[in-house]
């Protein structure tokens, strides 16, 4: 079966810097599919790969089995959302979501067809006329959408569209962008920093630092079971530990006598999500959990939940409270005992 | 010095340095409608010197010619000004690194040193050419120079926002062509303007050039106003060159308000 | 990348016209130099000759050579007192007015220089304002045909070249950055010369450039406001050239006036963080 893109040993450097470092995924056909990482991870290059913007310095692209590397961009069937939009100043709105379809001369019957259908996907009835600084920032990332959209493209490439919108607006198109994407089953290529926002929408997310493509699986796999100490601490909050495993017993610098139910033993990461941890004024002596003292050191109020940091033998652990206004919450400063059940802590083996 | 004294002086610069600047103009405009030929005395208003220049047919020629070298020129520089100022934008190698230095060359070269380098090239290729110093002679001069003017001053348009969108429109099927003819050109539009009236203005201005590498018959206006000037005759003088200013006023400030108004979007 | 080959090619008309037309020409110049003149008045090449190199000194080129050097660089001084206020003041207005000052100085940028060159000629000449003006203090005659005229004729010309590349450094200074140094220092003087000057140094380097070379290598102003006795550099080529058919010499003063523009462009290159032309 072919897919519907899919990188083989890709690698991109521009002089000796390398952006890209062999990677190799494949995406399926109508699959939300996103690139995470910080920035210059090389993700964007990566989408640039893809759009045709940039050519691989060595490896394979394929765009539904058909090996692209030499093929320009406005040849691909492919289309991109910018970070910036890049909206045509210098033309309406109208003008700039038909541009693909005008370019190509498709006759005017097609080209009102078209644009009707993705007006009833997103609303931008009354915006046609205007200019795009006539728009506020929401506005214009739903005309740089459906400017990409009406062309049907076999892939769709979103590069951070999110990005300078406030969290509100982020979070309504969030939910726009996975319903359109669901409706129309295109293939979407989604590339972002933000770790909740890859979680919510994709399908897969491939994990990506200093060029390379750290783990590659669906997000609950992703959060629960990294499969690498920086994927663990990119997805999540903090809470991972380098330290040596025998007999189930983890040890690092500051944890000591830490039950842990897995069999590796050497070197190895314990990862603990903040959600895992529950706080006791006294410890637990449970056989399936464990109980380390801490001092509690501060307390962040989020709103609907709280971030409590505590300082165990020199280290910081964070964990997270749902604020239901009921339980009170310790002080900065008290002492206290946080324990977990072993079997929902995460080991990994560490390199040797 | 306090700050009283400070912002007095500025503002005394101000003004002095227009005084300064429009003092001449308007003195030489004025007497050139003066009936009289001394310019220490005003014995009547006339239009006289003006007629005196239509009634000139080496000045008329001389400014027909000006025009057809000014309008040559500036069309074969947008043509080569246009094409390089793009290449500086999109290819970043070596060379075009070199290029974005040495661009600036014509630009600031005394237009002695351009004259003199123009003459002795063209003697030397009229020996395995028939080329005579002549029109043709004088519009690759003034190409020459021109070009740097109109890659620079395109160039400044050319910014990364421009980059983008060029790959937007490439990403939206437009192949280089399309890319240039939609995306582009509209874009530095306000530059190619502004950069056809400099190119005219610093063509038909031009005069040591073209006093090097023009020859009998294709003199250009500013050329013959020169040997007028040296020769020290009538107030023609006066009347031919507040029309010249005048001439390049208008087109200045065509100029400045449309590289203005990209100042103010 | 057909892409590439594309944008390569757009440059090569321009860039090999220029290669022909400017940079060849400007190679000949430099070839024309051990040549000799012949009595006919044309240029032999039949051996390389050093008889420009000794010219320079027979002729008394290196007075003229001194005399243009210390004109330009006066004239440059005089720009700069002047035209760098005016630029801060100018900064000081609203948009509006700002833009209008601009307008009023670029237009003498832009327009015939022979015709204002002529009209500061009026202003010096024998009964010219000017020269009455002055002669109340002094005892002048005539300007016209003096150094002091060609230098004044020279800032006249060349003023707006300085004033416009400072305004645009000048007008790129964040007004923040002003306060934030006005509260870092509490002296206007200090927050004038650490902050502004420093910031607008490319701007004057510019200017600098822009006001020197041409000074150096003028011809029509020395002509015009000097006569025929002023022997400035550019008189003294373009003399070599239509009169004296020395192109040897002529030559050789050319590529004199070509290393003072290098020398210029390299320091030029060297302070200019910034693109701000």
């Amino acid at each position: 079966m072919t897919y519907a893109l899919e990188f083989k040993d890709v690698s991109k450097s521009y002089n000796e810097n390398i952006a890209v470092d062999s990677i190799n995924f494949t995406v399926n056909k109508g699959e939300f599919f996103s690139l995470l990482g910080p920035s210059g991870c090389g993700k964007t290059t990566t989408l640039r790969l893809v759009a045709g913007l940039e050519e691989p310095t060595s490896g394979d692209i394929f765009i539904d089995g058909k090996n692209v590397n030499s093929l320009e961009p406005h040849l691909r069937p492919v289309n991109t959302v910018f970070q910036s939009y890049s909206l045509f100043p210098h033309l309406s709105v109208k003008e700039n979501i038909i541009f693909g379809l005008k370019i190509r001369k498709f006759d005017q019957e097609e080209i009102e067809e078209r644009l009707e259908e993705v007006i009833a996907i997103i609303d931008l009835k009354e915006y046609l006329k205007r200019k795009p600084h006539q728009l506020s920032g929401g506005q214009q990332q739903r005309v740089a959408i459906a400017r990409a959209l009406i062309n049907k493209p076999d892939v769709l490439l979103m590069d951070e569209p999110l990005g300078a919108l406030d969290l509100k607006l982020r979070e309504r198109l969030q939910v726009e962008i996975k319903a359109i994407q669901e409706s129309l089953k295109i293939t979407t290529i989604y590339v972002t920093h933000d770790q909740n926002e890859a979680l919510a929408m994709s399908d897969k997310i491939a994990v990506m630092n200093k060029g390379k493509i750290l783990q590659l699986d669906d997000p609950e796999r992703l959060y629960e079971k990294p499969s690498d100490p920086f994927v663990a601490s990119f997805l999540g909050n903090s809470n991972v530990f380098e330290g040596t495993i025998t007999n189930k017993i983890f040890n690092s610098a500051n944890l000591k006598n830490i039950k842990v139910d897995s069999e590796l033993s050497g070197n190895a990461f314990l990862i603990l999500r903040p959600e895992i941890i529950t706080f006791d004024l006294e410890q637990s002596f449970d056989e399936d959990r464990n109980s380390i003292e801490g001092v509690v050191e501060h307390i962040l109020y989020r709103g609907s939940w709280v971030d409590i940091l505590v300082n165990v033998n020199g280290v910081k652990l964070e964990i997270s409270k749902e604020n239901n206004f009921q339980i009170s919450l310790p002080a900065e400063g008290e002492k206290l005992f946080l324990s977990w059940n072993i079997k929902k802590a995460w080991v990994l083996d560490g390199e040797d | 010095m306090n700050v009283f004294n400070r912002k007095l002086g500025l503002q005394l610069n101000y003004v002095f340095v227009l005084i300064f600047i429009y003092l001449p103009i308007f003195l030489m405009i004025a007497l050139s409608f003066n009936e009289s030929k001394y310019f220490n005395q005003w014995t009547g208003f006339t239009f006289k010197w003006y007629q005196q220049l239509f009634e000139n047919q080496n000045l008329i020629s001389a400014f027909n010619n000006s025009v057809i070298v000014a309008l040559s020129s500036t069309i074969l520089s947008i043509i080569f000004g246009f094409g390089i100022a793009l290449f500086m934008f999109r290819v970043k190698s070596r060379f075009s690194k070199t290029i974005e230095k040495f661009i600036y060359v014509p630009i600031v070269i005394p237009d002695v040193t351009m004259a003199a380098m123009m003459l002795v090239f063209f003697v030397f290729l009229s020996n395995f050419f028939d080329l005579k110093l002549g029109t043709l002679t004088t519009i690759i001069s003034h190409t020459a120079f021109n070009i740097s003017f109109v890659a620079v001053l395109i160039g400044s348009k050319f910014t990364r926002k421009l980059k983008v969108l060029e790959e937007a429109a490439s990403d939206l099927y437009a192949n280089n062509v399309q890319v240039i003819k939609h995306i582009t050109l509209p874009f530095v539009m306000p530059a190619i303007y502004a950069s056809v009236i400099l190119s005219f203005i610093l063509s038909f201005d031009e005069v040591v050039i073209s006093m090097f590498v023009t020859g009998p018959g294709s003199t250009t206006l500013p050329v013959y106003v020169f040997s007028m000037i040296k020769k020290g005759i009538t107030p023609v003088v006066n009347s031919i060159s507040s029309l010249m200013l005048i001439f390049s006023l208008v087109l200045v400030s065509g100029v400045l308000v449309l590289s203005g108004k990209d100042e103010l979007k | 990348m057909k892409i590439s080959k594309f944008n390569n090619l757009l440059g090569l008309p321009g860039v090999v016209f220029l290669t022909i037309f400017f940079l060849t020409p400007s190679l000949f110049i430099f070839s024309y130099i051990f040549g000799t003149r012949t009595s006919t008045g044309k240029t032999s090449f039949d051996k390389i000759y050093f008889d420009s190199f000794q010219q320079i000194l027979d002729f008394n080129v290196l007075p003229i050579i001194s005399k243009s050097f210390s004109t330009a660089v006066i004239v440059t001084l005089l720009c700069l007192v002047f035209g760098y206020p005016f630029a801060y003041q100018i900064r000081k207005f609203s948009n509006k007015y700002k833009y209008f000052s601009l307008f009023l100085i670029s237009i003498p940028f832009l327009t015939n220089f022979l015709a204002r060159t002529y009209a500061w000629k009026i202003l010096v000449s024998k009964n010219g304002l000017l020269t009455r003006f002055l002669s109340i203090f002094t005892d002048t005659e005539t300007l016209l045909f003096t150094d002091f005229a060609v230098i004044l004729g020279m800032v006249y010309v060349y003023l707006p070249f300085m004033i416009l590349p400072i305004f645009s450094s000048l007008e790129n200074i964040d007004d923040s950055l002003l306060e934030s140094a006005r509260d870092l220092y509490a002296n206007p003087f200090k927050t004038f010369y650490y902050v502004t000057f420093k910031l607008s140094l490319p701007g004057v380097i510019a200017g600098i450039v822009l006001t020197f070379i041409p000074s150096l290598g003028a011809y029509i102003i020395p002509q015009i406001l000097g006569g025929s006795k002023a022997m400035y550099l550019g008189n003294f080529t373009v003399l070599q050239y239509i009169q004296a058919s020395n192109w040897p010499l002529g030559s050789l003063v050319s590529l004199i006036i070509l290393i003072f523009m290098a020398i210029a462009i390299n320091i030029l290159f060297k302070f200019e963080g910034q693109k701000n032309l």
